[in-house]
């Protein structure tokens, strides 16, 4: 599979099909039995874990808040791999980090403890630390899961700008399939560790995939007013 | 709790850093006028100014009994307390400290294998006191590596077993011995720092310099490493070669201090705890600012060790657990000690 610069590409799939194995890979956390990945036509495996990081930005789906840091120090951490070991965050990465929680929406919220924060707000400062990252790739294991409609439609407008104004290459491992269908350029639908099918949402989501891969009997549709697959279950 | 609004930078390091020096300079001043004998502020102005001293007794008592004893203190205070804060990070467990983990322990059983063994002081038996410490933190991290995180109670349950298990042993040891260097059963459980030498604190202040500058080096990478290791390794941080190092340095500095003041617990607990609160948990300043706090904490733990029931003394480790314990359950029941997310 491939991805290219100012792509969204929806990884759907049901559990245990692959999906955070994928990115495991494709961050080069794992390596692959088979095959190379390339990163901007580099193969990944001669990279360190820090030049990775600078050129893919994963926002996991653990996340842990044990300490009471401020937004921005948060926000701040995503610099790391740009940083040498005893350097201290100047005024260009203090820049970055500015502009990463503007596109993130969470600007406002710089000097508040991410202990008080909602989910919806940790989920947008988690992206702006990825971006603060500078990646090229952009990957999300099912950032929407904690969020509640209106931040989950937000979330995809937000990732769908940073795509195609920013050039970002961003994977996100979805179970809103409805959502990523609207959003998405691409979709990628795992099925056992293999990919099952690849193209666009109208292609890949349809009542036959749906039913094959994740063993329940759908009836797919077109949302009426945005004419994306719609998934009705039956 | 308190926020940082600024991000941490060299200027605020020299600046916290500076104030807390400064503290526990005032603090091992203070230290020093008191204690079963009276040592006047004039007096004491005069012996460390290099004056003739007044009388033998009060340069005795400063120069070779109380001073040695405070830098030992100090430098156990600091050990113990950069420990703690770099446990609680790694671990992801606001509760982990040297002593609660068993780390201590574990280092103690190797200084007692190393005293039996007929090895120095110098360097034979802290060496060994440093493979102890650091067999059990490879043993905590193999116990807490089974459950689900590492932020569990599991990982406190089973620093509570190897705690248990290692002081058994020391005791069995302690009660089979005649050899006379293997101190005290109350060494080694509560700690002591009446048999200071100075040349302790001259062995033990390179390797907690070492230790510390080792540290120190992955401050940002445990800021990082606090969020959640999936999340440090998407960042760019090597986690497993940090935790090796913070595990070595660590276990350095804790075996080198336990082999020579016996057993004292939370202070790890405490004063990274109320450092939190008061500067923030980037440990860029949280490192230094615990290590000055814990010095300072512990000065003054062993002077109320040595002043509260005089003319008799109590080991050092009382106090810092009649605080610690009380400390600990506070803190249990604030955070519930469970899952952060």
């Amino acid at each position: 599979m491939a991805a290219r610069k100012g792509e969204l590409v929806g990884i759907i799939g049901p559990n245990g099909s692959g999906k955070s194995t994928l990115f495991k890979i494709i961050d080069g956390l794992l390596r692959p039995s088979q095959g190379v990945v390339y990163l901007a036509g580099l193969p990944l495996a001669r990279k360190t874990r820090k030049q990775i990081a600078g050129q893919v930005a994963m926002v996991p789906q653990e996340n842990y808040f044990l300490f009471p840091f401020s937004v921005k120090e948060v926000v701040l951490m995503g610099r790391f791999p740009h940083k040498g070991i005893f350097q201290f965050e100047g005024d260009t990465d203090l820049k970055i980090a500015q502009e990463a929680m503007e596109l993130s929406k969470c600007d406002h919220l710089g000097d508040r403890s991410i202990h008080e924060l909602s989910g919806g707000e940790r989920q947008r400062v988690l992206i702006a630390r990825a971006l603060a990252q500078e990646p090229q790739v952009l990957l999300m294991d099912e950032p929407t899961t904690f969020l509640d409609i209106r931040f989950r439609k937000e979330f995809f407008e937000l990732v769908s700008s940073l795509c195609s104004q920013r050039g970002l290459c961003s994977l996100v491992i979805s179970h809103d399939i409805d959502l990523a269908s609207m959003y998405c350029h691409r979709i990628i639908m795992l099925k056992e560790g293999r990919i099952y099918a690849e193209g666009s949402p109208t292609e890949v989501v349809t009542s036959e995939n749906i039913g094959e891969v994740f063993g329940c009997p759908v009836l797919v549709d077109k949302n009426p007013v945005t004419q994306t697959p719609r998934v009705n279950i039956i | 709790m308190a926020v940082s609004t600024k991000p941490v930078n060299l200027i605020r390091v020299i600046k916290v850093s500076g104030l807390m020096t400064l503290l526990l300079l005032l603090g091992i001043l203070g230290a020093l006028l008191l204690g079963t004998a009276e040592v006047g502020f004039r007096d004491l102005l005069d012996l460390l100014s290099g004056a003739e001293a007044k009388d033998q007794m009060s340069y005795l008592i400063i120069f070779k009994i109380r001073l040695p004893r405070i830098i030992l203190a100090g430098l156990a205070g600091f050990s113990l307390s950069v420990g703690g804060a770099v446990f609680q990070a790694i671990l992801r467990n606001p509760l982990a400290e040297p002593f609660i983990l068993g780390v201590s322990s574990g280092a103690a059983f190797g200084a007692v294998l190393g005293i039996t063994a007929g090895l120095g002081f110098g360097f034979g038996i802290p060496a060994c006191a440093f493979a102890g410490a650091l067999t059990t933190v490879a043993i905590v991290m193999m116990i807490a590596r089974r459950k689900m995180g590492m932020e569990s109670a599991t990982t406190l349950l089973a620093g509570v077993i190897v705690n248990a298990f290692f002081t058994a042993i020391i005791m069995f040891f302690v009660a089979t011995s005649t050899d006379d260097r293997l101190h005290t059963m109350l060494f080694w459980l509560y700690g002591d720092l009446s048999q200071s030498r100075m040349s302790e604190s001259l062995v033990a202040l390179p390797v907690v310099a070492t230790g510390f500058f080792l540290l120190y080096a992955f401050a940002r990478h445990l800021n990082l490493m606090a969020m959640g290791e999936e999340a440090a390794l998407h960042m760019g941080v090597d986690v497993e070669k940090a935790k090796i190092y913070c595990f070595v340095a660590v276990s350095l500095i804790t075996g080198l201090i336990v082999s020579f003041t016996g057993l004292i617990g939370f202070v790890g607990l405490i004063v990274p705890h109320i450092l939190r609160m008061i500067i923030g948990p980037d440990h860029r300043l949280l490192l230094p600012a615990s290590g000055l706090g814990g010095a300072l904490f512990l000065i003054w733990a062993d002077t109320l060790a040595r002043t509260l029931v005089q003319p008799s003394e109590l080991p050092v480790g009382v106090i810092t657990a009649a605080m610690g314990a009380p400390f600990f359950i506070y803190l249990l029941r604030k955070k519930g000690g469970g899952h952060w997310h």
